[in-house]
């Protein structure tokens, strides 16, 4: 029998009978291994355990330290659950079932809709699987054979998947009564599945399409220690009792009306004191740093933003302009064209540079009634939001001062962990993007230095900046670790050039001003706020 | 975020209500309305619960609106001018003269103090 030859991660390179399965290899090299792995990475592919290897490559074992492994284990978990659910009520018919960030949930269409009780049962049910320690079994079929095999199982949603993503010949995966149309890899059995909880049912939609099928979906999640998931259980207990809707109904801090529509809040005396105080305190740091306060209007001329180009970019998140007077007038999704046209109202020289104006603007953005959450996703809302306007000299010592501002903010309100990331172009493509390489070159820059000058840890992203500049994103971390965006430092270098603005030098000639966008999103003290 | 953050306990610079005077009992209704009228001279939000209801059940109600402060005056508390100081997350704090009492909240609320 031929030999390959397995390169491991440490560069060692082994000989082994061709057609060895990934756990023999395994095996080889030692028992805790062997009983670790979940599953393999062969040159790059991930692949179950039990796949045989052909060819030489490099081999590397995806164990619960990987950072692919617990993302297999969840997906191997969501297989488990649809096993429990196929025992229990065979009238199920799975949908997808994928990993999530937090754990997994699986779709069924069913009739009756799925009890808290149900929960339970499904729960001990997969527990009793797991024991049984299952295979999760890869299988091959034809598509066309595979097609009636669905079909005769009355597996209506499956069959519509493989009729649309299938390859001629596909895989599929076999745990106990269920089988599911899946690329894998999973975990090799069921009995790896130590610590697994199911967390709640919802309603959803067949491909999320609200005129499509209505699903029900299993939330669950899954860890490889119970110890690990009771401490996920605990923080869930934590958030549940610091959810700000509840928060803000049982304090009287503000409300959510019907009769008004979703997403539009109201703050009652209570939560108003509040974000009054928030206000003051803000407009008082803002004067206090060299910032203009404005006020511009909630609904301008539609063709504002056309030039500004969000009636491109920009269009899904906007409200329906409105007639008046037999012209279309916008509500604001953003601030920026007020600001501009501020700016442009009159000829700038350098000696006002720099120019900062801040708003504690109102913005309404459209978001589908389906992400709308408390105060977090919202259709409208108040933000501190600030342009910018100055000369390329001055950008480090105006980034600088953006980023002290924030943390002055973090340590007003008593935040004392943040992360910084700081999105810069895809420079393979600089045909996505508005401005020169110059430009690009010197906004980035300034970003880097300040942020190495300041001694600022940050995550550098390259090919996450948006289309029109790069920015910095500071988030904090809330009391229970979770993150939150707090500020953008934007650069812009489109609606200088789309409005024409202007300022002359020194030299008596016309340049365009660097604009940078800073937003406090956090404490807005709108409703993204607080 | 800040709401959850703090779990709707926000430190005193922006709780809505900084302070909430209790009177025992009837008797001292004289005497906590003088001390509801001092702080609020001062610039405190602070609000009287003289229902007619046990002064534990009051408490309880001020510590579920996460109140910073709660001052319980009685007869002792009338003669010596003091108040009786309860927090919302250590409970009690012994008493304290009024005339103390006032500027250190104001210090609270001035300095935008997260703890004290």
């Amino acid at each position: 029998m031929p030999n390959v030859q397995i390169t491991f991660p440490d560069g060692a390179i082994k000989e082994f009978p061709k057609g060895i399965t990934a756990l023999e290899v395994a095996k080889s090299i030692g028992p805790r291994l062997a009983a670790e792995a979940l599953a393999a990475q062969i040159d790059g592919r991930l692949v179950d355990l039990s796949s045989p290897i052909e060819e030489s490559g490099p081999l590397q074992f995806i164990t619960p330290s990987s950072p692919q492994g617990l993302e297999i284990y969840r997906h191997s978990s969501a297989h488990l659950l649809a096993a429990a659910v196929l025992e229990l009520f065979p009238d199920a018919h799975p949908g997808v079932g994928p990993p999530t960030e937090a754990g997994f949930y699986y779709d069924f269409y069913r009739e009756k809709p799925f009890a808290e009780e149900d929960l339970a049962k499904i729960e001990a049910k997969m527990h009793e699987l797991a024991k049984a320690d299952l295979p999760y079994e890869r299988v091959y079929y034809p598509k066309e054979e595979g097609l009636k095999l669905f079909n005769e199982m009355g597996e209506f949603l499956k069959c519509e998947l493989i009729e649309e993503k299938a390859d001629p010949v596909f895989s599929a995966y076999k745990t106990g009564k269920f089988l599911d149309f899946c690329r894998g890899p999973h975990i090799p059995s069921t009995g790896r599945i130590k610590a697994v909880k199911l967390l709640s049912v919802a309603g959803a939609y067949w491909k999320g399409d609200e005129h499509s099928h209505p699903l029900q979906r299993i939330y669950g999640t899954a860890f490889f220690t119970q110890k690990e998931l009771d401490g996920y259980l605990h923080y869930l207990e934590e958030a549940k009792k610091r959810d700000h809707r509840r928060l803000g109904k049982d304090l009287e801090l503000f409300s959510i009306q019907d009769d008004a529509g979703p997403g539009l809040i109201f703050w009652h005396p209570k939560g108003g004191i509040i974000r009054k105080e928030i206000e003051d305190w803000l407009r008082a740091e803002l004067l206090a740093r060299g910032y203009d306060l404005v006020f511009t209007p909630h609904a301008m001329r539609l063709h504002l933003w056309e030039t500004s180009g969000h009636t491109n970019f920009y269009r899904e998140n906007m409200f329906g302009a409105m007639e008046v007077e037999k012209d279309n007038y916008q509500l604001k999704p953003m601030n920026c064209p007020g600001h501009i046209l501020i700016y442009k109202s009159r000829l700038r020289s350098y000696r006002e540079l720099p120019l900062r104006m801040a708003e504690l603007g109102t913005v309404y953005r459209y978001e589908r009634s389906g992400v709308l959450h408390g105060l977090l996703r919202v259709r409208g809302f108040t933000q501190d939001d600030a342009h910018i306007f100055c000369t390329p000299e001055q950008l480090e010592s105006e980034v600088q001062a953006c980023v002290e501002f924030a943390f002055a903010v973090l340590k007003t309100f008593g935040f004392d962990r943040y992360e910084v990331d700081l999105s810069a172009r895809d420079p393979e493509h600089m045909e996505h993007y508005a401005g020169t390489v110059e430009e690009w070159n010197m906004a980035e820059g300034a970003l880097r230095n300040t942020l190495k000058r300041m001694n600022v840890p940050h995550k550098y992203m390259p090919g996450e900046a948006v289309f029109y500049g790069p920015k910095i994103d500071i988030k904090l971390v809330d009391a229970i670790g979770r993150s939150w965006q707090l500020t953008t430092v934007q650069f812009d270098f489109n609606l200088p050039r789309r409005f024409k603005l202007e300022y002359v030098g020194a030299d008596s000639h016309p340049h365009t001003p660097v604009m940078v966008h800073r937003a406090l999103l956090v404490r807005s003290s709108g409703s993204s706020a607080c | 975020v800040l709401i959850e953050h703090y779990s709707g306990a926000f430190p005193v610079w922006l709780a809505p209500v900084q302070a909430m005077v209790l009177p025992i009992s009837e008797r001292h209704g004289e005497y906590a309305r003088t001390v509801h009228g001092e702080l609020r001279s001062a610039g405190v939000r602070v609000q009287l619960d003289d229902r007619n209801e046990k002064l534990n059940s009051r408490i309880r109600d001020a510590q579920l609106q996460k109140v910073p402060f709660m001052l319980v005056v009685g007869d002792r508390e009338a003669e010596a001018q003091t108040v009786a100081v309860r927090r919302r997350d250590t409970g009690d704090a012994g008493s304290r003269p009024l005339s103390e009492f006032i500027p250190w909240v104001r210090q609270l609320i001035d300095t935008r103090a997260v703890t004290w």
